[in-house]
C-alpha cells in the first residue's frame, strides 16, 4: 500500500522560493538553463564553501567546477525534497571532503604564497609570510593565516566562511547545513580561541 | 579586560581584511561547460563501447564454440555407447619400447636447467610487460613502423 504513497510535500523555505524558477525550468527539462542559473547565483558561494574545506584556492576552484558538473549529471534525479541550493551545497561538501580524504591533500598555508604569487591572484587569507605582508599593508595587526592554521577544524571552517560570506551566520548555516544557533556558538568559541592564540603570540613576541 | 577586547577587535579587523576569495567570472562558467561537454562525450562513448567487439574476442568465441561442440559430440557418442553396453572402461596396458637416450652429465643438465630458467623468466617478464602502459605504447609504435 505504501509503495504508491507520495513523498510528503515539503514546506517551502526561503531557499526553495528563491530557486522556484530553476525548479520550474528543471520540470520543463531545460537542464542547460538550470545549470546556468545555478552558476550565476551560486558559483561564488560554492567557491567559498570549497575554499573553507580544502584551503587551496586552485583546488577549491577545481572542486567548485566538479560540483557543477556533478550537479548537471544529477539534476534528473533531483526530487525537490530540499531546496536546489541546499542539495547543491551537499554535493559540494561531499565532493570536497572526498577529495581531501582521497588525496590527503591538506595543503599547508605556506604553500599558498607560491600558488598566489605565480599568477597574481588575490591572496586567500594570506600565507604565513604573505599574510604578514598583507597585514602590514592593510594596517592589520595579526597574521590570520598563521592563527587559523592552529584553530581546530569545526571552528576554522565556520570562522573562514563567516568572513567570506560577509559575516552572515544564516548564510554559513545554509552552506554547512547547520542551524544558525550552532553556527553562532561555533563562531563565538572559534573567535575566543583565535583571540587566545593571538594573545599567546603577542606574549611570546 | 581592555587588552582582551583590544585583541578581539584587532583580530576581527585582521580577519575582515585578510580572509578573501578570488572572484569567479565567465571563465569559470566556460570551464564548467567544457567539462560538462567532455562528460557527455565520455558517457556517449561509454554507451557505444560494448558494440565494438575486438577481433580476438570473436576468435575466442568461435574456438570456444568449436571446443564445446566437439566435447558435446564426444559425450553424446560415448554416452550412447555406454547406454547400449558397448564401451570397455578398462585401462589398456601400454608397452613402451626402451628407446636409446643420450647420456647427459649432471653438470650439463644443471646448465641446461639454468639457461631454460633464465629463458622462461625473461620470456615471462617480456610477456607481462607487453600489457603494461609502456608495453602497449611500444607495441603500438612497432605496429606503426611495420
Amino acid at each position: 500500500m505504501n509503495s504508491g504513497a507520495r513523498p510528503p510535500i515539503p514546506t517551502p523555505t526561503a531557499a526553495m522560493e528563491r530557486d522556484a524558477d530553476l525548479v520550474a525550468a528543471l520540470a520543463r527539462g531545460d537542464r542547460h538553463a538550470v545549470l546556468e542559473g545555478l552558476m550565476a547565483r551560486y558559483r561564488q558561494k560554492v567557491m567559498h564553501l570549497a575554499l573553507s574545506i580544502v584551503r587551496d584556492p586552485a583546488l577549491a576552484e577545481d572542486m567548485a567546477q566538479t560540483t557543477f558538473v556533478k550537479v548537471w549529471q544529477a539534476l534528473p534525479k533531483f526530487d525537490g525534497r530540499a531546496a536546489l541550493s541546499t542539495w547543491m551545497y551537499t554535493i559540494a561538501r561531499n565532493t570536497c571532503l572526498t577529495a581531501i580524504t582521497r588525496e590527503k591533500r591538506m595543503v599547508p598555508l605556506e604553500d599558498f604564497a607560491e600558488a598566489a604569487d605565480d599568477d597574481g591572484d588575490p591572496m586567500v587569507f594570506g600565507t604565513a609570510q604573505a599574510g604578514i605582508e598583507s597585514a602590514n599593508q592593510a594596517g592589520a595587526e595579526y597574521d590570520v593565516a598563521r592563527l587559523l592554521e592552529q584553530l581546530p577544524e569545526p571552528y576554522r571552517r565556520v570562522v573562514v566562511l563567516f568572513y567570506l560570506e560577509d559575516r552572515s551566520c544564516e548564510e554559513v548555516g545554509e552552506l554547512l547545513s547547520m542551524p544558525t544557533g550552532t553556527v553562532k556558538a561555533l563562531l563565538h568559541r572559534g573567535r575566543k580561541k583565535l583571540a587566545a592564540l593571538a594573545g599567546e603570540l603577542e606574549t611570546v613576541s | 579586560m581592555n587588552r582582551k577586547l583590544d585583541i578581539e577587535t584587532a583580530l576581527d579587523r585582521s580577519l575582515r581584511k585578510q580572509v578573501v576569495s578570488p572572484r569567479l567570472d565567465g571563465r569559470f562558467d566556460a570551464a564548467v561547460w567544457a567539462r560538462v561537454e567532455a562528460a557527455v562525450q565520455r558517457a556517449s562513448n561509454a554507451g557505444l563501447a560494448p558494440a565494438v567487439v575486438p577481433k580476438s574476442a570473436r576468435w575466442l568465441l568461435v574456438s570456444n564454440a568449436i571446443g564445446g561442440a566437439v566435447a558435446l559430440a564426444l559425450v553424446l557418442y560415448f554416452g550412447a555407447q555406454w547406454f547400449v553396453g558397448g564401451v570397455d572402461a578398462s585401462v589398456p596396458t601400454l608397452s613402451v619400447p626402451r628407446l636409446p637416450v643420450p647420456d647427459v652429465s649432471a653438470r650439463m643438465m644443471a646448465e641446461i636447467v639454468s639457461i631454460a630458467t633464465w629463458a622462461v623468466t625473461v620470456g615471462s617478464l617480456a610477456f607481462a610487460l607487453m600489457f603494461t602502459s609502456i608495453g602497449r605504447r611500444l607495441r603500438s609504435e612497432f605496429r606503426q613502423i611495420l
